[in-house]
């Protein structure tokens, strides 16, 4: 156990706390706290999402409902597995269907578990290896994937030859499913293998309620949003800045680096990393091997025929699947929250005051909007939507766009009262401290920097910009720190 | 001809290379009849992709520029390949083409790699030939098949570019495309589930599942060609889905009759999620085949529990994703089921 009494950013303040590291890496201290404060699980009752947002029309609703249809369908090799009508799995994959991920507490979630939350039900993923196999062609589920663990991708962070990587490695290939070409014999890659390597790095989905509105959101507001906690952040170590497109050079906002610039792009990239499917926002099979693929693509396309045979049909008829996931999401509510109770205003309060909010932004308002009542909307998503460096702690060694190897989104926090895993790759959930164990992953301090080096070599920073504001919440009172919690599960 | 127009025509002949005789582009010689015979004889019905393409590959390599051993190795991927082997086919023969720039040859080839899959491209290219040179036949012939095709069924173009095959190639004949399906399984429709030795008992997962892989080929078949009609594509894969759900069905009698309840109770499990989800499905077609084969399973077993559990979660579903045909065939299926389970307990 580690204990530590004051710790503030390497430029500032000099570490005033002993570590005694049991688990952290060697060249990486965190942040402890020995307090009593606990996450108190993912908050019970119904769920706070998953519904249409409010004020959209009947017309809206329904079109809002049709996509929903398309987010839960799963999708097989041929599409004639029963209950798997859609088509164009594979060749790699890490999951058969959108919603069986995005699930916790609602469609359009995170990772859902099976004891825990409104959903309770095992990681998807368990079943993937011996789904629709030929008996005997059964595959191999990775060590890092549990039944009761995050739903996760897997990302190497270098190729064989040590040039960078950073792309996603399905966890399981079509071969030897019924349904794929027989000429498949695409093998999985060799995971423990990588991992014995440190090579591994993983994701978790993000949730994708509410993502109409920060779409909707103009570049000048979260610009303005940004610039006004510039004094605070500076005097807490704090930068941040935006992901921007290198086509035209505004903001990207989603995903665990903000590397995808719309809800249309987001789904795109999704149903081609996650599950294979080639589509006209990502045209490409992913992974080349002749003998695998089995249908013409773009596999998820618009429609010239509504499947009655027709020229004519509603919008989630024609469309492809892609672009009703992401009408999906652009009409799908952000979570409620249910803050009242003394502690968690006294919470909220005191996630001001240590400085939380000035990247884990409270408030923002949307632009006019297409949609009924969607316009000059004020939500609370607790984000700044910037990337923040984060330090070795949290690095996973990707490069996203303008992200570098430490740096995140801001993770929205809206909806976090609900969640079950946390992180970028999911690695605080209910085994390990939920929430307070994700409070103190935000500290990482590379004591191996010199004085007066902020990075080193390979692009990480030497403290995270989180440093003083996690010690801040750990020098916080018990009572204190369990009303931050009891806000966050508020949320 | 004016000069610079000879110039460029000698050019063209020489990235030629030898130019063929009206009678090669016909029917092959016997040698490279002979030659194809005996690598084709080589191959089984069964044998795996790779190994049935490497006798071709050596025999395109023995006769560079003969058109019948590239006809032969075409043909070879579009009867056995997939997608991906088709696409490296398409783009083996567009660098050929390139290489090759201006021989007629090769550009039929390239064109006759979209056949069936692009073929709008492919009627383009044979008309880029024919333009290139007007007797080279084999395009008459390719434009013949296309026309004669479902998808682009054309009979006064199809009977004009018969004719100009037929002029120049008279002993030769104009295949019907596309090529036939591969045979759909007829195991489910000649099991005979009542009277089963127990070797033939024994026997059934592994022929349950040669059966599907045998119609899922023919699935993945038809979905790669364009001069399938949208319709036959979606007759094929309704087919299989609707095969799926006998495959299942017989599958769950047979772990019933060789006492391996709990297996059965777990296939069936599945097969009622499966059908739940069918319900939230915009294109599931099999939806009454598939309700009807899980509450009969239950009913089988008098599991009327189980099958009540099934009709409420179909109920539910149904009022999350209204659907008035399927509501109808849902009271159908409960009142014959009700009436199923009064009558057992008499």
């Amino acid at each position: 156990m580690r204990t530590c009494s004051a710790i503030g950013t390497r430029s500032y303040l000099f570490a005033l706390c002993m570590f005694v590291a049991t688990r952290a890496p060697a060249q990486n201290v965190s942040s402890f706290s020995t307090d009593q404060a606990r996450d108190p699980g993912p908050r019970g009752g119904a769920a706070g999402a998953g519904g249409p947002l409010k004020g959209l029309s009947a017309d809206e609703i329904n079109f809002f409902q049709e996509a929903r249809v398309v987010f839960q369908e799963v999708v097989s090799v041929s599409g004639a597995v029963a209950g798997e009508e859609s088509s164009g799995l594979g060749p790699t994959f890490n999951a058969n269907g959108c919603a069986s991920c995005h699930a916790q507490p609602a469609v359009g979630g995170s990772s859902p578990h099976p004891r825990l939350g409104q959903v309770q039900t095992v990681n998807p993923q368990i079943t993937f290896a011996a789904l629709d196999r030929i008996p005997g062609r059964e595959q191999v589920t990775p060590s890092f994937i549990r039944a009761d663990g995050p739903v996760r991708e897997a990302r190497f962070i270098r190729n064989p030859d040590g040039t960078l990587d950073g792309g996603v490695h399905g966890l399981f290939t079509i071969a030897g499913r019924i349904d794929a070409p027989l000429t498949c014999n695409r093998a999985q890659p060799d995971f423990a293998g990588q991992l014995d390597q440190n090579n591994v790095i993983f994701r978790i989905p993000t949730p994708t309620f509410g993502l109409g509105l920060v779409e909707n959101t103009t570049d000048h507001t979260l610009r303005v949003n940004l610039a006004s906690t510039a004094q605070d952040r500076r005097s807490l170590g704090i930068g941040g800045e935006f992901n921007t497109n290198g086509n035209d050079g505004t903001i990207t906002r989603f995903g665990w680096k903000a590397q995808n610039k719309s809800l249309l792009i987001f789904a795109g990239e999704a149903y081609n990393v996650e599950q294979g499917v080639s589509n006209e926002a990502f045209t490409q099979e992913r992974s080349a091997s002749a003998g695998c693929f089995a249908n013409p693509t773009p596999e998820d396309h618009s429609h010239l025929y509504s499947e009655a045979g027709s020229l004519t049909g509603s919008v989630t008829e024609m469309s492809s699947d892609t672009v009703s996931f992401a009408n999906f999401m652009r009409l799908l509510a952000p979570p409620e929250s249910t803050t009242d109770s003394g502690s968690e205003l006294n919470g909220k309060r005191l996630f001001s005051a240590i400085g939380c909010a000035l990247c884990h932004s409270p408030t923002l308002v949307t632009n006019p909007s297409i949609f009924t009542g969607q316009s000059g909307v004020t939500y609370h998503p607790f984000s700044d939507f910037a990337l923040h460096h984060m330090g070795r702690g949290l690095a996973d060694f990707i490069n996203q766009g303008g992200a570098g190897p430490d740096q995140f989104r801001t993770a929205p926090l809206w909806g976090v009262g609900q969640r079950v895993f946390f992180l970028h790759d999911g690695r605080a959930g209910p085994d390990n401290g939920g929430l307070l164990k994700a409070i103190n992953e935000h500290f990482s301090r590379n004591r191996n920097c010199g004085w007066n080096q902020d990075f080193t070599s390979d692009g990480v920073a030497c403290d995270s910009e989180a440093n003083t504001t996690v010690s801040k919440f750990n020098n916080l009172g018990e009572g204190d720190q369990q009303d931050i919690l009891n806000f966050l599960r508020s949320l | 001809m004016s000069t610079s127009g000879s110039r460029l025509a000698c050019l063209v002949l020489l990235a030629a290379g030898p130019s063929l005789s009206a009678q090669d582009l016909c029917e092959p010689t016997a040698e490279v009849e002979r030659a194809i015979g005996e690598a084709l004889a080589a191959v089984r019905e069964d044998t795996p992709y790779e190994e049935r393409m490497a006798p071709l590959h050596a025999l395109r390599d023995r006769f560079e520029r003969d058109l019948f051993v590239h006809l032969r190795y075409q043909d070879a991927i579009f009867d056995h390949g997939i997608e991906g082997h088709l696409k490296e086919m398409l783009e083996e023969y567009l660098q050929l083409e390139a290489k090759h720039a201006g021989d007629p040859l090769y550009l039929y080839l390239s064109g006759r790699a979209f056949e069936g899959r692009g073929t709008r491209r492919a009627i383009a290219i044979m008309e880029q030939v024919l333009a290139l040179d007007p007797d080279f036949a084999p395009a008459y012939r390719t434009l013949a098949e296309i026309y004669g095709s479902n998808a682009f069924r054309d009979r006064r173009k199809e009977a004009v570019e018969r004719r100009k095959f037929a002029a120049a190639c008279p002993k030769s004949a104009v295949a019907r495309r596309p090529t036939p399906l591969p045979p759909h399984s007829t195991f489910f429709a000649r099991l005979q589930e009542t009277t089963l030795s127990a070797q033939q008992e024994e026997a059934i997962p592994a022929q349950v599942h040669q059966a599907l892989l045998q119609d899922e080929w023919r699935a993945l078949r038809i979905r790669l060609f364009d001069w399938y009609t949208a319709d036959e594509q979606q007759r094929i894969l309704q087919d299989l889905q609707t095969e799926y759900w006998h495959a299942w069905r017989v599958l769950v009698r047979h772990y019933r009759r060789t006492g391996r309840e709990a297996q059965a109770d777990e296939l069936l499990a599945e097969m009622e999620e499966r059908l739940v989800r069918l319900q939230t499905s915009r294109r599931a077609t099999t939806f009454p085949l598939a309700a009807r084969t899980v509450l009969g399973l239950r009913a089988e077993a008098k599991q009327w529990q189980n099958l009540r559990t099934v009709l409420a979660r179909l109920k539910q579903s149904l009022d999350g994703h209204p659907d008035a045909k399927r509501a109808a065939e849902l009271a159908r299926l409960r009142a014959a089921f009700a009436s199923r389970e009064a009558n057992s307990r008499r």
